[in-house]
């Protein structure tokens, strides 16, 4: 017991002052991307050409890139011969509407806070259930450390229950198999809107 | 020549590889066997002159070779797992995959249900049959944020008679997608084989392409990668052992490794900018290369994270209750974690004396030997153990790489691979020995791609260790393995 106080003391208190604070990302992570717009070597496509996920488009408008399939690799920045693609280590990337995640120019605005009517039904509780569709596990492991004691996402009243049915909402991770087999193989209960 | 022999990461003409005819195949495999090597991996290549051929692999420990040869099959072989337990997952998946019958083969369940050939509700599992057994059905979807896969436990009360394991719900064709290569996705798909093992999965297939291509790594690079695949190792470990903590109710060890674990992947994010290590290890080399400053700052991070750790991990040894609950608990003996091939620390925590980047340590670990821890009482406890004496030899070969980083570049330009070779490339991630396999065809493009992560060998091992247990055990043993789901299903 006693060693387990000492060591309490040693640990220290971890849990980052978020929001009171903003945390300060590393230098190379590689967050929201910035373009710069209409800036493009005539006919140049090598940042479409590297793009492993088809997330570049290149029009007579300019340079368009689509945050909903980019996988923030970097390598379309790495490539540019003119550098016109920055990924800056800005890590607020929700968007509302699938339209808000297509990057020309400066980015878009970050999402707005939920509305007055929601946040009085939901009060301070949000519980959500995760659906792995397919993924690397990656996404998991990082949901899971949200529970940790550096972010303790459940002092916002944000927890992830065991399922639909006792969630608000849903938070899909991985490659996103359709609708149909979801419920088909019970990742999701029928009769739940999504 | 019975085999062709070949070192980790080196290329051979596919030529070379000796065709035997079948007996003198199984004969050649496992006199192997029977002489203290392992089976690395069976597979089917493509056709050449319209035969299918059945590739063999093993590894001879002792001396670091891998030794190769094939065999046409046609509709059926005689099976190697009745002479040779840890064929019996590969030979199922070669008669998922291609229709043939391995004949003596004691079953040849479906592994990952790939689309369109059977359904994945569509499987028989082994039943106990009797008056009080009973059947306790988990998953596919579970509880907690995790991935599908479904467990049924066959139980005489409390107690677990056979687990049985049925995956596939996150298979999503990567060796498949890897075929016709490299392109620019290549990359990226092997670091998501298993999202938690992206360095280890990145530095096999790095070190399988720089053989193709008869490339090197600069020595810089080579360093980084030791770098990112020992932090990935300690955070994995440490992670999981403040889980184990958790899964007993031991509440202070599990709250500081969660943290500790969170403190090892954002040392890989200041080096690269993702703290599961993602594009950072790259065909050529590294595409980050830190200044001196990072590296002091990861040093003086690292110094303090190891006395953290050493606080945290060390309550839990000196708690009895926990000590109590991970003892004698989920035992995988030394006998059946061999003729599985288990591999990784599982098996060195059942006395298995086996770490490739010892035994193996191609281009990567050539200048880097880690210490190798080696358990033997096969339990929770010798894999927890096991687990924070890896993170104790990691942390050593860490600082000693950070002490002398070599100097020059870091990345150098990769050609095309060359025509008509094959490499195997093996590499010991945090959970075991990872293996990918390439052929390149007459355009030098990758006909062929096979990746063997732990996981496809060790689920069977978390099988033999709940026999006997307590169903109630269940969780702690799964995490004590802690293995992939998606590493398994591809």
């Amino acid at each position: 017991m006693f060693k387990a106080l000492m060591a309490r003391a040693r640990q220290g208190h971890r849990t980052i002052p978020y929001p009171a604070e903003l945390p300060q990302m590393p230098p190379l992570f590689r967050g929201r991307p910035v373009v710069d717009h209409g800036k493009c070597a005539e006919g140049c496509t090598t940042c479409r050409d590297v793009c492993p996920s088809e997330a570049i488009n290149l029009s007579p408008e300019g340079l368009r890139l689509d945050l909903g399939r980019c996988i923030f690799c970097g390598d379309c920045a790495a490539a540019c011969p003119e550098r016109l693609i920055r990924f800056t280590t800005d890590w607020r990337l929700a968007a509302s509407e699938r339209a808000e995640l297509l990057v020309a120019g400066r980015g878009t605005p970050h999402v707005e806070a939920l509305g007055q009517q929601l946040r009085r039904l939901l009060g301070r509780s949000l519980r959500l259930r995760q659906i792995s569709a397919g993924g690397c596990n990656g996404c998991e492991v990082e949901v899971n450390a949200l529970g940790n004691v550096v972010f303790d996402a459940s002092r916002f009243g944000i927890d992830f229950v065991a399922s639909p049915r006792h969630a608000d909402g849903v938070l899909i991770t991985g490659l996103v198999i359709p609708t149909e087999v979801a419920r088909d193989s019970g990742m999701i209960s029928p009769g739940i809107p999504i | 020549m019975t085999f062709l022999t070949m070192r980790n990461a080196e290329a051979h003409a596919v030529d070379v590889i000796p065709r035997l005819d079948g007996p003198a195949f199984r004969q050649a495999l496992l006199s192997q066997i029977a002489a203290e090597c392992r089976l690395l991996l069976l597979t089917a290549l493509p056709k050449i002159s319209g035969e299918t051929y059945l590739l063999g692999a093993v590894a001879d420990h002792a001396r670091g070779n891998i030794h190769v040869a094939i065999t046409p099959i046609r509709d059926s072989y005689p099976a190697l797992t009745p002479d040779c337990p840890a064929a019996h997952y590969f030979e199922r998946e070669l008669h998922e995959q291609h229709g043939v019958v391995p004949e003596g083969h004691p079953w040849l369940k479906p592994v990952r249900f790939p689309h369109g050939v059977r359904a994945i509700e569509d499987v028989e599992l082994f039943q106990v049959n009797g008056a009080e057994v009973h059947e306790v059905a988990v998953g596919p979807v579970h509880a907690g944020v995790i991935e599908p896969g479904h467990f049924r436990f066959n139980c005489h009360g409390e107690r677990v008679l056979h687990l049985e394991i049925s995956l596939g719900y996150q298979h999503r064709g990567v060796e498949e997608a890897l075929r016709g290569g490299p392109h620019t996705r290549s990359i990226h798909l092997v670091e998501t084989v298993a999202g938690d093992t992206s360095a280890g999965h990145a530095t096999a297939y790095c070190q399988l392409v720089e053989a193709l291509t008869a490339a090197g790594c600069p020595p810089r690079a080579n360093a980084l990668r030791v770098v990112a695949l020992e932090l990935e190792r300690v955070a994995n470990h440490i992670g999981d052992l403040g889980a184990l903590a958790g899964d007993v109710g031991f509440l202070p060890t599990a709250a500081y490794c969660g943290r500790l674990r969170g403190e090892m992947l954002n040392l890989s994010a200041l080096l690269c900018g993702s703290r599961l290590g993602r594009g950072w290890i790259r065909p050529g080399g590294a595409a980050h290369d830190p200044e001196t400053a990072v590296v002091d700052d990861v040093r003086r991070r690292l110094a303090e994270a190891e006395r953290d750790m050493r606080n945290a991990v060390g309550l839990l040894w000196k708690s009895s209750s926990v000590r109590a609950r991970f003892e004698h608990t989920g035992i995988l003996d030394r006998e059946a974690a061999a003729d599985l091939g288990i591999v990784g620390p599982a098996a060195r925590a059942s006395g298995i004396d086996r770490d490739s980047r010892r035994d193996f340590p191609g281009p990567t670990y050539r200048d880097y030997q880690p210490f190798v821890a080696v358990g033997g009482s096969g339990d929770v406890f010798a894999r927890a153990m096991q687990r924070w004496e890896e993170i104790d030899n990691s942390l050593v070969l860490l600082n000693r790489v950070l002490d002398a980083l070599p100097g020059g570049e870091t990345m150098i330009a990769v050609n095309r691979p060359v025509a008509n070779m094959i490499a195997i490339s093996a590499v010991e991630g945090w959970r075991g020995e990872i293996v990918h396999l390439g052929v390149t065809d007459w355009a030098g493009r990758l006909s062929h791609y096979k990746i063997v992560d732990p996981s496809f060998r060790n689920w069977f091992g978390l099988a033999m260790a709940m026999r006997n247990q307590a169903i109630s055990d269940f969780p702690l043993c799964n995490k004590s393995f802690n293995l992939s789901y998606c590493g398994h299903d591809l």
